[in-house]
């Protein structure tokens, strides 16, 4: 499975073809929110509108952040994980709702904690993920 | 691309969500368990009533150490409590001390009393060092208002090898040392030299040791609570009792309650506890 969020930038490179997307399957995500840079990292913040849905409020009582669905945690990545290539990418997203963002397993944080200090985060369109073999349920 | 910042933020969610569900899960334990009676259905539906109106982000209000409140679904589990847990404990003792008995010349410290005095005895001039160290002030202030009677009894609970908690008293009017382990051990070895040294700094004397009630545990988790108890008893013995070993699950109820009733009487409430209690039912 593949994700990408909204673009930060357009990026001048070429998009995969069909074929490859075929060959590795993926699915790439998005909304049509535009993206704000936080300040400091690298990392996008999440547009308000969308964190008020995806996120728990931080008022929420105890008994209703277990009610919170969160997504499943991906067990494993196969062996050769090249961050870069694996998961930026400059094609234009694929999925475009909340819904099917929030069905996504999310990856290890250790892999996201090497995302968001590469430099080719800033100039990716979207995020991909092969699709994983075995999940975490929540 | 904020599904990247997305992750990130559920990554760290998911172990705070985890304690609450390890919580639940117990509880659901507890409530299945041959051993619950009708004190532990009714303690159970306060801890629901109470869930519904804590706030699963916020900071526990009322203690001083800043934690999240995460960290109180350990009172609903088997887990092991840390300092922060016992201290919390003891924090609440204290408050009940003063209020029942107007202090009365009993000081509830925290757990790192020992903690600190163990410090000094591994330091090679610990010794000379307590004497003229600014870190220590506040040992020093203690021992001297023991020593001159300002205070009689000091009231703590000790951390042994990082993994078994002890009561413990020292009895300044008494010169008694009284040592509570709900293991039924004797008392650990450094933390009477560390006591004994501090003792004899301040007043001169070498205490005796005893030791006084405390349940027999019957578990590898209990020793946390049952130190709590043995002191609460001893200190306000018409308003406490040795909890029954088989019923410890309860008094770890009743301690959350306590926690989460002190945390609630300083933050103001936005939801509507009732409605969710009524829910539950």
């Amino acid at each position: 499975m593949s994700i990408a969020g909204p673009a930060l930038t357009q990026r001048n490179t070429e998009p995969l073809s069909n074929q490859q997307l075929v060959k590795i399957p993926v699915c790439i995500l998005d909304s049509s929110y535009s993206t704000v840079m936080a300040k400091g990292p690298q990392l996008p913040q999440i547009p308000p509108t969308v964190q008020q849905s995806i996120l728990p409020d931080k008022d929420l009582s105890i008994v209703d952040f277990l009610k919170f669905r969160l997504p499943a945690a991906a067990r494993s990545f196969d062996g050769s994980f090249t961050p870069s290539q694996e998961f930026l990418s400059s094609l234009s997203p694929t999925i475009t709702t909340i819904e099917e963002i929030q069905v996504i397993p999310t990856p290890p944080l250790a892999v996201l904690n090497e995302l968001v200090n590469m430099p080719e985060l800033s100039v990716s369109q979207s995020v991909l993920c092969l699709h994983a073999p075995g999940f975490i349920a929540e | 691309m904020w599904t990247i910042s997305y992750w990130v933020q559920v990554c760290h969610l998911r172990p705070l969500k985890k304690n609450w569900l390890d919580a639940e899960e117990s509880l659901g334990e507890l409530t299945q368990s041959k051993q619950r009676t009708d004190d532990t259905r009714g303690l159970i539906k306060q801890v629901y009533g109470a869930l519904v109106c804590i706030s699963w982000a916020s900071k526990v209000k009322g203690f001083s150490a800043s934690i999240t409140t995460d960290h109180q679904a350990t009172y609903l589990t088997k887990n092991w409590f840390s300092d922060e847990h016992e201290n919390q404990m003891l924090y609440l003792l204290q408050k009940e001390v003063s209020r029942t008995r107007g202090g009365d010349g009993i000081e509830v410290c925290d757990t790192f009393f020992t903690t600190r005095l163990l410090d000094i005895q591994k330091q090679a001039n610990g010794p000379d060092h307590y004497a003229n160290s600014a870190n220590y002030t506040w040992l020093r202030e203690k021992g001297q208002e023991l020593a001159t009677g300002v205070l009689d009894m000091l009231v703590t609970i000790a951390n042994i090898g990082e993994t078994h908690w002890v009561a413990l008293i020292l009895d300044f009017k008494s010169s008694n040392i009284l040592y509570g382990d709900s293991m039924g051990g004797t008392i650990d070895e450094d933390v009477e030299t560390a006591l004994t040294w501090w003792i004899h700094h301040h007043t001169g004397k070498y205490f005796t040791k005893s030791y006084f009630p405390i349940t027999c545990q019957r578990d590898g988790y209990s020793c946390g609570i049952l130190a709590w108890n043995a002191l609460a008893v001893f200190l306000l013995p018409e308003m406490h009792s040795l909890v029954d070993a088989g019923k410890v699950g309860d008094e770890r109820l009743r301690m959350f309650l306590r926690v989460a009733d002190h945390h609630n009487s300083k933050v103001c409430l936005f939801y509507n506890c009732q409605e969710h209690v009524t829910n539950l039912d």
